[in-house]
């Protein structure tokens, strides 16, 4: 079939803001200072697990114009960070501060002044006097210690997805192998740190300006401990410095715009990178163990999961992620019976929550780094087996979800591994008795929405077309950076031929937009865009019957022209004279829930070559596969898979958030914490394979968060097959690697 | 007491009192308004806050304001001339090396300082360049094609 | 009010250290470390000096075979300059090797052995040289090795409150070479887990008078005796020679230590990589027919 050839579509249109982002124009959050505001500064907790004593602020408040409220001040009601809408009932055990501090860094209390100078040195004029309690670190005791941690003394909150006859495909099977694989908890090191504005309005409303992701949820999250009406909570997102899932969950925004709304004056929260990485979220730490049961040919017969998650200090969404990783196991191969059982426990630690990818990059790395070393112990070609096993098109999701849609997994793993040399590769070598170079491979799935999950998803959109031809889509769109606004102006400029030079593409104004389900769910090019599709095509219809009422002749749509008796019309002049003389506008509204949730695939592949003296691992080439049914903006996906890749490799190699037996964070600042640098980032190969999912706007579907979730399965993977090793514990540092080799050698 | 500095920020030359603990950070963001110097760390590990010094790259945010006393600091906003970008911020925009824009400022700087040294660096040469510069958002790779435009841009002009 | 002075040449600094008496002082080299250690926290009562405007702690020059480096000198212009690399070629591999370009633009060799870092990269290069410290106070002038000027407490050095680091002395040798490097937990923009620096004389393929200096171990730079000696053995047996002495040089500077057997494993790269360095420079010097001095 022919790709059809588009003006906008696949093109790589400069995204809107490059400009002025290249001239250090385009302002965040903490560049516009806001007049009259009181700039905030959290008292964080030192220990790990503690309640408060007593805590004296009369030699702060000597500072001329400080303001203080601690946790006494502050109301009691719990809640969760990670629900995004009223009802949706995730279990609340957090409050905005708090005299039972829980983690490293936990709120106590909030300390505001004129400048962050004066605030920060009356932070440090504040008494804390405190009762340390054990701190809570370790997985396996966590659920024993939960009551000391926590009031509500709840354990753990578990969940499973079974489905299947269990018991008989491990009867049944000829082969049994099972492997424990841990993840590590990660910073996502977004660039800018977080921050919130709020500011009192008149009419009692209360103004809430965050980079965030899910801006109504932010609106419900204030609304449930201010006991506002959510229609006197506006919140609007402001340029976004990055998040990668760190702003999807509340953090300071309720204490933010509790404190406005108390003192009746703006407060502006800022955080530095410590404060950041010790107090915000993180993503979930996971240990896993995996069990397949596999016939004699190879295939798949059963999974069993036990799968224990880190949430720590407070619940967050963390449950939920435990459970998505639980529905994606379906997803990627063929599994007639699953018994996955999972358990997420909270520690005296960072909290956990939404991290890009969501549960997938924990699940498939566990999955993936298993089905090699399952491969590797039993003889099986890991390529012929993973062929064997992996989901075709239009399979069915055998736990219940959406059909997958229009897979092309297998062609992702057979193009990649023809591109990247697989069969050549795939024998490791030795240099020099110390450099060992090896390769690997992992496959991937990710979802595009909430259809056919517990949760809602739909997007309500306008598109005005105005009286100079120029088009406005308001929508609530959450720009992360990876260029979504532009990529939608392009849906827009597809169908209704204007010039993406003149479309403006709204972001989240919770005043002035309307609802959508928010930036998560890897939702936004599948639903959102196809909502902007749909209202486009409403628009520019709405646009030829009211022109066709207005010549009183027939008039079309075609091609990005608008057609009367063939003869072109100037689509501005005609907006015009329509106003004029039908007195109506040209808008439409479009609100979209969609009707399938199909899986996007991957495969990526690498070659490393480890250093078995120095544990140092250079990594030489890499290829990533992915079913993307079609770039909307090619170098914008491009953009996304270097990114993800870089995560990944971090996630694999060096990146981890180490907690001491006291609950200490020891990796406070990127001198510990270590992200893959330029000079440690290897050059990507990309082939995207666009066969055009239904349902998404022009066959479009995710690529954002699905692009980090085979890379580190397919790092370790490469490392284990060049040292002929097991390793399974994420993230393999220098020191791991060097004592794995020494034990080889035992 | 405050110590008076005098500094050439951008090409004009502009006074400022400043304090022993005063950041160079600072100093550019909030007393002469040049919001582009990006705090993303505090430490000197991120290299958000990158500022040229006399033609070389460094940390404004590990740099005491008082030692900026009697040297000349480049700031993306001083790369514009009569509203033209420079070279390397249209390679930037051309090469789409911009997603959420926060490194984009440092990473610009960086790279002035690699080609007004180097200015035909290998890839390998820009890795190191930009080193100290992290990404969250890139994986870099669109940056350093960036820097390498750039580079062989600024080389045919000047043939 | 904290007091801020930069003084314009040694003898301004000389009357100012006097003028200040007991306070306390910070002398600010290139600023990096000073900065973010002190952030906002430096009290009223004390002296700030910004070492950064007095020329006789600056310049790099040979001067009657020895290269003179002023304390103040940076990382940059330390490892771009040919006279370092050709004469004290451990220094500019270990100047060239830490940080990041926009840290080596700040990062200065006197601020550098000053705070005594035990990973710290230029102390261990400028130990294995045999260089001389010059330090300056208001008694005058006096010569130390870096080993003195570090001490036996990581993350101290010996300087009295009032001395500085002047400038750095390094013996120009013909028929010498040197090399040092690190082993990072990366490629770049990493402290070193375990850095070394060896220097020795050359005769064919044979080495001699060799100083190997280890960092990390407790210190930023610790000799080692054994791994010298057997830097002069045979060609076929020196490498695995060495590596034993270093691995023993290790269970005794930090026994026990849980990142013993790590450590022991990385000083048996840097054995391979830095007589792979010595090896290649001789031959270098050798083939273009000029003796190499450092």
């Amino acid at each position: 079939m022919d790709k059809k050839s588009y003006n906008y579509i696949g093109k790589n249109i400069i995204r809107c803001d490059a400009v002025d982002k290249v001239q250090g124009r385009f302002l965040y959050l903490l560049d516009e200072p806001f007049p009259n505001a009181l700039f905030g500064v959290i008292l964080m907790s030192p220990h790990a697990n503690a309640t408060v004593k007593s805590i004296d602020v009369s030699e702060a408040i000597k500072i001329e114009g400080v303001e203080i409220f601690t946790y006494f001040d502050a109301p009691s009601i719990k809640y969760n960070s990670g629900e995004w809408f009223p009802g949706q009932g995730d279990f609340p055990d957090e409050t905005i501060l708090t005299g039972h501090p829980r983690h490293v860094g936990d709120r106590i209390a909030l300390v505001m002044a004129e400048t962050e100078e004066k605030a920060r040195k009356a932070r440090d004029l504040v008494r804390v006097e405190y009762k340390i309690m054990p701190a809570v670190v370790s997985l396996d005791t966590a659920g024993e210690m939960a009551g000391i941690l926590h009031e509500d003394g709840q354990k753990s909150f578990d969940g499973s997805v079974c489905y299947g006859d269990i018991e008989n495909a491990f009867s049944q099977a000829t082969y049994i192998e099972s492997d424990t694989v841990t993840t590590p908890k990660v910073h996502h090191a977004a660039m800018e740190t977080h921050s919130v504005l709020a500011i009192p309005r008149p009419g009692d409303v209360i103004e809430v300006r965050t980079p965030c992701q899910i801006t109504f949820g932010v609106q419900h999250s204030v609304a449930q401990v201010l006991k506002l009406p959510l229609s006197k909570i506006r919140v609007i997102k402001t340029n976004m410095g990055g998040t990668f899932g760190g702003k999807q969950e509340v953090v300071f925004e309720v204490l933010c715009a509790w404190a406005a709304n108390k003192l009746k004056r703006p407060v502006f929260i800022n955080t530095t990178r410590e404060e950041t990485i010790i107090s915000t979220r993180t993503r979930a730490a996971t240990k896993g163990r995996v069990e397949t049961a596999i016939d004699t040919q190879g295939v798949i017969l059963g999974r069993r999961f036990d799968i224990t998650v880190d949430a720590g200090a407070y619940l967050t969404g963390t449950k939920k992620v435990m459970m998505a990783m639980g529905k994606k196991v379906s997803r990627l191969y063929r599994i007639p019976a699953l018994d996955y059982r999972g358990r997420t426990l909270r520690t005296s630690t960072t909290p956990a929550g939404a991290c890009r990818g969501y549960g997938s990059p924990q699940i498939h790395t566990i999955t993936e780094i298993h089905t090699d070393l399952l491969c590797s112990r039993l003889g099986f070609d890991p390529l012929e087996f993973r062929i064997k096993n992996l989901l075709n098109e239009f399979e069915e999701d055998l736990s219940g979800g959406a059909n997958i849609g229009k897979a092309r997994v297998i062609k992702c793993l057979k193009k990649g591994s023809e591109a990247f040399g697989w069969e050549k590769s795939k024998t490791p070598k030795v240099s020099r008795g110390r450099f060992f170079t090896g390769s690997g491979f992992a496959c991937c799935t990710h979802g595009n929405g909430y259809y056919k999950t517990k949760y809602h998803d739909f997007s309500n959109m306008s598109l005005r077309i105005l009286e100079d031809g120029s088009a406005i889509l308001r929508a609530s769109i959450q720009e992360l950076g990876s260029g979504a606004t532009t990529a939608l102006a392009q849906i827009v400029a597809e169908v209704t031929g204007i010039d993406v030079s003149k479309i403006t593409v709204t972001e989240t104004d919770t005043q002035f937009t309307s609802y959508d389900s928010g930036c998560q769910a890897s939702r936004v090019i599948y639903v959102c865009g196809e909502c902007a599709r749909l209202v486009s095509e409403a628009a520019v219809k709405m646009l030829s019957q009211e022109a066709s009422k207005l010549l009183d002749k027939p008039v079309r749509f075609s091609e990005g022209s608008l057609i009367c008796e063939g003869k072109i019309l100037e689509i501005g002049e005609t907006v015009r004279e329509i106003m004029e003389k039908r007195r109506v506008s040209i808008e439409a509204h479009y609100e979209h829930r969609p009707v399938m949730n199909p899986a996007s695939f991957g495969a990526h592949f690498t070659e490393v070559t480890v250093d078995k003296l120095t544990g140092l691992v250079k990594i030489n080439r890499y290829l990533a596969v992915h079913d993307i049914g079609q770039a909307i903006n090619e170098s914008f996906v491009r953009g996304q898979i270097f990114g993800g890749v870089q995560m990944g490799i971090g996630m694999a190699l060096c990146e981890e958030l180490p907690f001491d037996s006291n609950g200490m964070p020891k990796a406070r600042n990127f001198d510990k914490y270590h992200l893959i640098n330029a000079p440690d980032m290897p050059d990507t190969e990309i082939i995207l394979i666009e066969d055009s999912e239904p349902g998404g706007p022009f066959g479009a579907k995710s690529i954002g968060e699905i692009s980090t979730v085979p890379v580190s399965a397919a790092i370790v993977n490469a490392v284990n097959r060049a040292l002929g090793s097991s390793l399974t514990d994420l993230p393999l540092t220098p020191a791991k690697i060097v004592q794995a080799v020494a034990e080889q050698k035992e | 007491m405050d110590l008076k500095i005098e500094l050439m920020i951008n090409g004009k030359i502009r006074v400022a009192e400043v304090k022993a603990s005063d950041r160079l950070i600072d100093t550019l963001r909030e007393i002469f308004g040049l919001v582009s110097v990006k705090e993303g760390c505090g430490a000197g590990e991120c290299g958000a806050c990158t500022v040229l010094m006399d033609g070389e790259a460094v940390c404004s945010c590990a740099v005491p304001t008082f030692q900026a006393d009697g040297h000349d600091i480049l700031t993306v906003e001083g790369l514009e001339e009569n509203g033209e970008l420079d070279v390397i911020q249209q390679s930037f925009i051309d090469c789409d090396a911009v997603q959420c824009g926060f490194c984009t400022p440092g990473m610009i700087m960086s790279a002035k300082a690699l080609l007004l040294k180097n200015p035909s660096p290998s890839r390998e040469e820009i890795r190191t360049a930009l080193a100290g510069n992290i990404c969250r958002c890139t994986g870099y790779t669109q940056i350093i094609d960036a820097v390498e435009t750039a580079a062989k841009r600024i080389g045919r002009c000047h043939r | 009010m904290t007091a801020l002075f930069a003084p314009k040449s040694v003898n301004e600094f000389s009357a100012l250290l006097v003028e200040c008496g007991e306070r306390k002082k910070h002398f600010v080299a290139g600023g990096t470390d000073w900065l973010i250690k002190t952030r906002g926290n430096i009290s009223d009562e004390a002296a700030v000096f910004d070492m950064s405007k007095m020329p006789e702690l600056r310049g790099i020059e040979i001067i009657d075979s020895s290269l003179r480096l002023g304390a103040m000198e940076t990382m940059t212009s330390i490892h771009s300059n040919m006279a370092v690399m050709l004469n004290a070629t451990a220094l500019s591999d270990a100047a060239s090797s830490m940080g990041s370009v926009q840290i080596r633009n700040r990062a200065t060799v006197g601020g550098n052995l000053a705070n005594a870092s035990p990973a710290a990269d230029t102390p261990c290069a400028l130990a294995a040289l045999g260089a001389s410290v010059i330090v300056f106070s208001i008694s005058g002038r006096k010569v130390l090795s870096i080993e003195e000027v570090l001490g036996s407490c990581p993350n101290t050095n010996t300087l009295l409150p009032n001395e500085i680091i002047m400038e750095f002395c390094v013996p120009v040798r013909k028929g010498y070479v040197s090399a040092f490097k690190k082993i990072g937990s990366r490629s770049e923009v990493s402290i070193a887990r375990v850095n070394m620096a060896v220097s020795a004389k050359y005769e064919g393929e044979t080495f001699s008078d060799a100083r190997v200096f280890v960092g990390t171990l407790g210190s930023a730079a610790k000799r080692c005796l054994g791994a010298e000696n057997t830097l002069a053995l045979d060609p076929s047996l020196r490498e695995q020679s060495f590596k034993e002495a270093l691995c023993e040089f290790a269970e005794q500077m930090i026994p026990g230590r849980s990142t013993l057997s790590y450590k022991k494993s990385v000083l048996k790269a840097l054995a391979e990589d830095l007589l792979g360095m010595l090896e290649e420079r001789v031959r270098v010097s050798e083939k273009s027919g000029e003796e190499s001095h450092g």
